[in-house]
């Protein structure tokens, strides 16, 4: 097995905090959105376009690509908050292929189908990450402090109020909570920390394009929480994990990498359908969306 | 020019409206939000392709579009016996049939790029122009498309006049009154679902006698389908086929105004402010009093 393991590492840590994230608006909140890649997308392009066409440093356009994000969640909660089950779900998937014609479509800002090239290391401090063990390191930091900020609040009352909603909201109204108010907050604070993955993604690649954040990448961000299981910090990081490793299992195949690229796919597909069926939970989740 | 967009428009949203009034009957019926439906528009057309590549009678191109039709509804006959009337009997929530269906969207479409690759296919091997003026120009497989494409939809508006469909229209509106007559739930599920599969196969094989098609080509045109049956209004085959007219008619005209490439776009953007403000759909159909 010659796998890039730093490689590897890194990915598993932007999916990670991509599943976390997402985890707090379909675990937490019971709102199952396929919008991820549109916010994993704007970190990305807002950290690229601040870091190559305007000049700004790595620190600066992160904390812009951050706020821009949560500002388009707040747009999509507005939007979407009349929505509930099935209507938020085809909301937010509109809203995923509305913001990848956007990627695609507005060159002039995206770069189009050619996307933005020669994006900067991260540096933060005068410290500069050019070799993946350092882009390693600086996920890793990351993650362990969304992490921690998951695992302190977990007692919190925001945590155990958007749990009473998603349990039963008609109580959590009674109860005097403005549900729409905190679902709302979960959507911008879950698409400001999507941001983060794709400002790190950007910086590592050097390039980005609309290929990168499409319905498909949203699909595997689900697939990911699905087979983990929500309502937790153990079933987003099991799928995020699981989807990582998997392609590279398939790379060993002696097969074309056309037909590779479609085993792993089925291989997706297959185990979206058998947890919906069988395991609705997924592998460590408190909750389904039953 | 504007007579030949307003042609298109009027084939592109009959061929839409083939697969939304299918996407309708099945999503009304069985409450799944079908996204495997846009597999079927792909299968139909690869099926049909590759009887013709490998037999001998490479002209009996309708008795392959049966088979191909024949083949699907065994296959989402299957999908229904394991997957879907399962999720249904356990009392899942659209949520999760929607997922279910999405998975098996992935593992259908896949398997065609397995087997075929991801090259595109078209069954455009005969298309003569039969009609031209000056400003525009009718190919006979234009012409094939709207004709065929009228004859099934007069099929599935006499189909919706009848008893089975009456049945299907019960199990849709209140399943367990519908039960309490004798209605078969099952039956009346796997009749949607059978209906709607050759629907969205006769558009998918229609398109590809014109234009090249690929195996991810499904998922776009489901996805407007549903926007169609959203806008439409629950249950009203007229409302969906207008708005399949219109919407088409969106697309190829914005062309005047904005450039093409943002023509989805749009789409979705009427999907969200119907959604946002007229939440049952912009046409419903006519209910007794007691029934609102």
């Amino acid at each position: 097995m010659n796998w890039d393991w730093m490689h590897i590492l890194f990915m598993f840590e932007l999916y990670a905090i991509l599943v976390i994230a997402s985890n707090l608006v379909t675990g937490y909140s019971g709102l199952l959105s396929f919008a991820n890649a549109v916010f994993y997308g704007v970190g990305a392009y807002t950290t690229s376009i601040l870091m190559t066409s305007l000049g700004f440093n790595f620190p600066i356009s992160f904390v812009l690509s951050l706020i821009t994000a949560g500002a388009l969640g707040g747009i999509l909660a507005v939007f979407s908050r009349k929505f509930d089950g099935l209507y938020f779900v085809i909301s937010t998937i509109a809203f995923q292929i509305i913001f990848y014609n956007v990627f695609y479509n507005w060159e002039k800002v995206t770069g189009g189908s050619l996307g933005i090239s020669g994006i900067p290391n991260a540096a933060i401090i005068g410290f500069e990450m050019k070799s993946t063990f350092e882009y390693v390191a600086l996920g890793g930091i990351i993650l362990l402090v969304v992490l921690l900020v998951f695992i302190v609040s977990k007692k919190s009352p925001f945590i155990r109020t958007l749990e009473a909603i998603r349990d039963n909201e008609l109580g959590a109204i009674t109860m005097g909570k403005n549900v729409n108010q905190f679902k709302t907050v979960t959507i911008i604070l879950s698409s400001a920390i999507m941001a983060i993955s794709g400002s790190l993604f950007a910086t590592y690649n050097h390039y980005i394009d609309a290929t990168s954040f499409t319905l498909d990448e949203c699909i595997l961000i689900v697939s990911m929480l699905l087979i983990g299981g929500t309502g937790n910090l153990k079933g987003p990081l099991f799928g995020a994990l699981f989807f990582v490793l998997l392609p590279e299992v398939i790379r060993e195949i002696p097969i074309s990498d056309t037909k590779g690229a479609s085993i792993q796919m089925i291989v997706y597909g297959l185990i979206l359908v058998l947890i919906v069926r069988f395991k609705p939970n997924g592998f460590f989740g408190q909750y389904n969306l039953k | 020019m504007i007579l030949e967009i307003l042609i298109n428009s009027i084939i592109s949203g009959l061929l839409l409206s083939l697969v939304a009034i299918g996407f309708g009957i099945v999503f009304h019926t069985t409450k799944v939000f079908h996204l495997a439906h846009g597999a079927f528009y792909v299968y139909v057309p690869y099926l049909v392709w590759f009887f013709s590549n490998n037999t001998v009678a490479s002209s009996f191109q309708l008795f392959f579009l049966l088979l191909a039709l024949i083949l699907s509804l065994g296959i989402v006959y299957l999908i229904e016996k394991w997957l879907y009337f399962p999720l249904y009997q356990k009392g899942n929530n659209q949520t999760i049939s929607l997922i279910s269906s999405l998975g098996v969207y992935i593992v259908l479409v896949n398997t065609l790029t397995f087997i075929f690759g991801n090259e595109s296919i078209s069954l455009n091997h005969y298309s003569k122009i039969y009609f031209q003026e000056t400003n525009f120009r009718v190919t006979s497989a234009e012409l094939n498309q709207v004709v065929i494409s009228v004859v099934v939809l007069i099929a599935v508006y006499i189909l919706t006049k009848g008893k089975l469909y009456m049945k299907i229209r019960a199990v849709a509106d209140k399943p367990n009154v519908a039960e309490k007559f004798g209605i078969s739930i099952s039956k009346s599920r796997i009749m949607a679902l059978f209906i709607g599969t050759i629907l969205v196969g006769v558009s998918g094989y229609l398109t590809s006698i014109d234009v090249a098609i690929d195996a991810h080509s499904g998922m776009g045109v489901t996805l407007a389908a549903a926007v169609a049956v959203i806008i439409g209004g629950e249950m009203s085959i007229k409302g969906t086929l207008f708005i399949c007219l219109i919407i088409t008619a969106i697309q190829n005209f914005s062309i005047l105004i904005i450039p093409s490439k943002w023509e989805e776009t749009i789409v979705y953007i009427l999907l969200l402010i119907v959604m946002l403000f007229y939440n049952k759909g912009l046409i419903r159909n006519k209910l007794r009093v007691e029934a609102i």
